[in-house]
């Protein structure tokens, strides 16, 4: 009898050690897992990512003020002015005129035909890209152009016209004649942009074409040695 | 000497003890490593949080910077546009005193240019005279060699005077990429 008793006891001991505390052991593991651990896990996950962003866009809103602050304000602005020259803000619809006549007389050719209308201001409108979350929209002003005058000085003209700085192409260019007389028929397309302002910190970086941009200003630091060439926005 | 009258029960004891202090042990050092993987993973969430909230905050500090200089950022913005405008415009411009030299490198002396007409798709007529039928074709077939600067070119408004002259109008679409390679490359 009193050995069942002790065999009894030791069994219970033996539940409690074999059983008992295994099975606590697991069930507290699970309760943790769940309700610990995966939760937990998940957070650091989410901040994770959210930190790797935010890094992300840290590093390159720093890289891009890097990039910004790299010339001077006042550099900038000088670069801007020179720009503004080719590519000009707004352009009045005469002053297309005015490139055109000064570039003739630089020839010697005459214009024959001049039809700008200032309601023709914007013919056409291009979004050339979106790039760094901005649209721009280019805005060109056409007009139509005769001349008269020798073959090649027509060839020359047209060539020195289209490939200064400015923002100009031709369209629908007629020239014919005979080995004396020769006309050109052209339409010229100048092309404008608007002025951005308000650009939001956010925005992509863009960087400019900075050989172009140097190219532009020795172009017009050449040009405004030859006084008979108008250049855009100076109303000479 | 005394003798144990109950040897197993006493092994047993033994064994019973021996398991418990493990089953204890093993708990025990189950429970330090459930502490600390929860304190560590507390810990390790702190710390990525505390790296997030530095983060944001030098985000906030970079953007208040750039707002600081909001005009020199638009100046700069300015610039890459317009450079950009520029950069299309001359992907797209040509010189019409490359087109005439490629057209009287391939009419030659067979034949006189009357005139040119050159539009922004890049349709190109070339208005020619010729003596005799036979420059004429001598022409047409020196510009069809190189299909790939003007393509799709046909003959139009071909006409002959009762001395044999005749006059006639190219028509084709120009490469002018294609065209300035070969031009750049003559140049060369």
């Amino acid at each position: 009898m009193k050995a069942t008793k002790s065999k009894a006891k030791e069994l219970s001991a033996r539940f409690v050690q074999d059983l008992i505390i295994p099975i606590v052991m697991m069930v507290v593991s699970l309760i943790l897992i769940f309700v610990v651990f995966i939760p937990v896990q998940r957070d650091i996950s989410q901040i994770k990512s959210e930190y790797k962003s935010v890094k992300a866009e840290v590093d390159r809103l720093q890289h891009k003020y890097k990039v910004i602050t790299a010339k001077s304000p006042e550099e900038l602005k000088q670069i801007l002015d020179n720009l503004r020259l080719v590519v000009p803000d707004y352009i009045n619809i005469g002053e297309l005129g005015k490139v055109v006549n000064s570039v003739s007389n630089k020839y010697g050719l005459n214009v024959n035909r001049l039809s700008l209308q200032q309601e023709q201001l914007v013919v056409g409108s291009k979004d050339i890209k979106k790039r760094g979350g901005i649209a721009i929209t280019v805005k060109t002003i056409r007009g139509p152009f005769r001349i008269s005058g020798n073959r090649d000085t027509i060839f020359d003209f047209l060539d020195f016209l289209v490939t200064g700085p400015y923002a100009i192409e031709f369209d629908a260019v007629r020239i014919a004649g005979d080995n004396e007389e020769w006309n050109a028929a052209f339409s010229v397309l100048l092309y404008y942009l608007p002025a951005l302002e308000n650009i939001s910190p956010k925005a992509e970086l863009v960087v400019p074409n900075w050989q172009l941009v140097d190219e532009v200003s020795d172009y017009l630091d050449n040009i405004k040695k030859q006084a008979d060439i108008y250049i855009l926005g100076t109303g000479k | 000497m005394g003798i144990n009258l109950l040897p197993h029960a006493e092994e047993y004891v033994q064994e019973d003890v021996k398991k418990e202090v493990t089953a204890y042990v093993v708990a025990g050092v189950w429970f330090g490593i459930v502490v600390l993987l929860t304190s560590g993973l507390f810990l390790y969430k702190a710390l990525m949080q505390k790296r997030l909230e530095d983060a944001l905050a030098a985000r906030t500090k970079v953007m208040n910077d750039l707002e600081n200089i909001s005009p020199v950022v638009d100046t700069y913005y300015n610039i890459a546009y317009k450079s950009m405008v520029l950069e299309y415009v001359n992907r797209k411009k040509y010189k019409p005193s490359v087109v005439k030299k490629y057209i009287q490198q391939q009419v030659g002396g067979f034949g006189h240019v009357t005139s040119y007409y050159i539009n922004a798709e890049g349709e190109i007529k070339i208005g020619i005279d010729a003596e005799d039928y036979v420059k004429a074709v001598h022409i047409w077939h020196s510009l069809l060699q190189n299909r790939n600067i003007i393509e799709e070119l046909s003959l139009n408004a071909f006409s002959a005077d009762k001395n044999g002259a005749v006059t006639f109008v190219l028509k084709g679409k120009l490469n002018l990429p294609k065209l300035y390679q070969l031009y750049e490359s003559n140049q060369e």
